[in-house]
């Protein structure tokens, strides 16, 4: 009973592979390199064009020269068969009744449930940052301990957000130095355009991004605490100026 | 002779208590480790660790986020309908806890073995809208009306496909009773003849415990930062809303494996004769194999449309329940197979 | 020859545009169409072969065809 010829309904031969050892096994590696890999690596392999022949012949109805195929047309001109350059109606219900489309994506979104995260433990590990990282405010000093600020409010000028404050006085030796430079934290937007406005690199962001505080008022940097910034964080503010002075 | 019937009355009622407790108490728990579960898996899903900081491995986050809740003010919109504003949140709560006290956890594990168990099942999943319309309409805000006319049509509509595929499943047993349900299928288990059921099944009950494909209460871009019916609810309201999702989503699973994976039973592939309960644990696996189940579908499936939803629902799931309950008793009518 | 397929062949195109275009609909009515066929085919089949249907399960015990007889010492004192 099971011995009549294969074409009956012409059901068995879409589940059947034609036998071919090799093909199947370059299709399960494919397929694992799909899902594993990259984009970039995930290329159609154009040196062997046919891995895998279905009987079914789905391809082909699949494929663009399925169009060249002539309609045919009845008396009275109206086209006949208007699906036959498509898949067929079973192999429509198939994708539609058992969500081959839903399956593959659960599949991947349950490969993914075994890989490790990405994720960095953020207090206890963290990602780098970029030279240019505009983070907390610093003034910066010359190596004489001399500030390099001169009082020009170009910065005060530029602030988008206003959130400078400047006042100035010349000193004894003749040099114009502030005697207030205030920022308020609360407005700065952190656009780097103070920076960028400094003819001294005096006040610079650096990577600092962690000085939340509990009260507004610890917000409210004056000159002190700016300059008490850089010297922390000399070091770490001139190699970033340098490792970026290229493009300055 | 009245004296002592009253003692009896009364050591009766504790019994029935710590009976009620005994199940009422893990089932609680357990919804509440569902919450960080589902948490917990849709961030190894996403590639993400989820909540770690709480406990070991994050497993004491849900305490921590009922305590929060609790401690929160609540907020009563001064137009609602209070009463029903209190109300619905424990409606909710109630009728889905309600659910367990038909579920056997083993053999002569059950609360109240009723002879109409099924019936008993579907009619508390009608409840279960009623907190939902109630919380929507009391609170006397559009939002919270809104979202509790979606999710209740989607319910209702839902609701549909869940009876058919469970009158398909009585049809197969001819009871009603969950105890009898699960002793038939000591043969096989029904999700192997029944797998398109199952399928519409399970999508019915993702719709009816509102879950992610179906989950348009929470549709983030067309109802902004607002969180469906439970809009106006904040607190313990909230807190109770939260459990009742959570819980009907535990007792959908562990009906569904009663009803396809054949619940307490594992065809004795070992017998147990130790005091521990194997079968309670057996159970419990195949509940968590469908919560598996329901927080990948939510890792997965982007949210469906409200027109498509009703559409999947009347136009696509309808039809082939309908198919399937025409096919699966002319199958036991031509084989003579039927079980009465 | 083709006069006699011409009829079927719209309702051929039909089903063809109804299998294409609503295909849970249409095989929905052919799944829900197999069970009556089924039924309706399958046990004149079986009994050709030899199936015999089992005799319906008694549901009640056979009356005697005799008048009671009181039963007697039983009663509770």
């Amino acid at each position: 009973m099971f011995s009549r010829p294969r074409l009956v309904l012409g059901l068995q031969p879409r589940i059947f592979i034609k036998p071919s050892v090799a093909s199947a096994r370059t299709a399960l590696v494919a397929r694992r390199l799909i899902s594993n890999s990259t984009c970039s690596h995930a290329e159609h392999n154009h040196q062997k064009p046919k891995l895998e022949h279905l009987s079914s012949g789905i391809e082909e109805r699949l494929a663009h020269s399925a169009h060249l195929l002539e309609p045919e047309h009845d008396s009275q001109g109206n086209e006949l068969n208007a699906y036959r350059h498509g898949p067929s109606a079973l192999d429509k219900a198939v994708h539609l009744f058992f969500f081959t489309e839903i399956i593959r994506g659960m599949w991947i979104v349950l490969e993914n449930f075994f890989r490790p995260p990405y994720t960095i433990m953020y207090p206890f590990e963290k990602g780098p940052l970029s030279p240019r990282f505009r983070g907390e405010h610093a003034l910066r000093r010359y190596p004489s301990g001399e500030e390099r600020c001169i009082a020009c409010k170009l910065c005060e000028a530029i602030c988008p957000a206003q959130a400078i404050t400047i006042e100035s006085e010349a000193r004894m030796d003749g040099s114009r130095k502030t005697t207030k430079y205030d920022i308020d934290m609360t407005k700065c937007i952190y656009c780097g355009f103070c920076q960028e406005a400094c003819p001294v690199d005096a006040i610079v962001e650096t990577q600092n991004q962690e000085f939340s505080v509990e009260n507004r008022e610890e917000l409210l940097y004056n000159k002190e605490k700016l300059l008490s910034n850089g010297d922390r964080a000399e070091a770490e503010i001139a190699a970033n100026l340098h490792s970026d002075h290229v493009y300055r | 002779m009245n004296k002592s019937n009253l003692i009896e009355n009364l050591v009766g009622l504790i019994f029935n208590l710590a009976d009620v407790l005994s199940i009422i108490l893990p089932v609680l728990l357990s919804v509440a480790f569902m919450t960080i579960i589902e948490r917990k898996q849709l961030a190894a899903h996403q590639r993400r660790v989820g909540p770690n900081t709480v406990g070991y491995y994050g497993i004491l986050q849900p305490f921590a986020d009922a305590l929060k809740l609790i401690l929160k003010e609540t907020v009563i919109p001064s137009q609602s309908n209070k009463v029903i504003f209190y109300l619905a949140p424990v409606s909710t709560l109630v009728f889905s806890l309600l659910g367990w006290a038909v579920i056997p956890f083993g053999q002569g594990l059950v609360l109240s073995d009723l002879s109409l168990g099924i019936l008993y099942t579907l009619a508390l999943s009608s409840l279960g809208v009623y907190g939902v319309l109630l919380a929507g309409w009391s609170a006397n805000s559009k939002y919270a009306f809104l979202g509790s006319l979606r999710s209740t049509a989607a319910m209702i509509s839902y609701e549909l496909i869940l009876s058919s595929a469970i009158l398909i499943i009585i049809l197969l047993t001819g009871s009603l009773n969950y105890i009898e349900i699960i002793e038939i299928q000591q043969s096989i288990y029904f999700i192997v003849p029944l797998l398109p059921v199952f399928i519409f099944y399970f999508i019915s009950i993702l719709a009816e415990t509102s879950r992610t494909p179906f989950d348009l209460q929470e549709a983030k871009p067309d109802l902004q930062k607002i969180a469906g019916f439970f809009t106006e609810h904040s607190s313990v309201p909230f807190v109770f809303f939260f459990l009742g999702e959570y819980s009907s989503i535990v007792l959908f699973s562990c009906i569904t494996a009663i009803f396809f994976l054949g619940g307490y039973n594992f065809n004795e592939i070992f017998i147990n004769e130790s005091i521990f309960n194997l079968q309670a644990i057996i159970l419990g696996l195949k509940t968590c194999i469908f919560t598996f189940f329901f927080v990948w579908f939510r890792a997965t499936l982007p949210r469906l449309r409200y027109d498509q939803l009703i559409s999947l629902c009347w136009l696509n799931l309808l039809p082939v329940a309908v198919a399937f309950i025409i096919l699966i008793p002319s199958i036991l009518i031509t084989f003579d197979i039927s079980p009465y | 020859m083709s006069s006699i397929v011409a009829p079927f062949q719209r309702t051929y195109r039909y089903l063809q545009r109804q299998a294409h275009e609503n295909p849970v609909i249409f095989y929905s009515v052919i799944i829900g169409s197999i069970g009556p066929v089924l039924a309706i085919t399958i046990p004149p089949i079986r009994e050709r072969y030899g199936y015999r249907p089992a005799e319906m399960i008694p549901t009640s015990y056979p009356l005697p065809n005799r008048p009671r007889r009181p039963t007697q010492g039983y009663e509770d004192p």
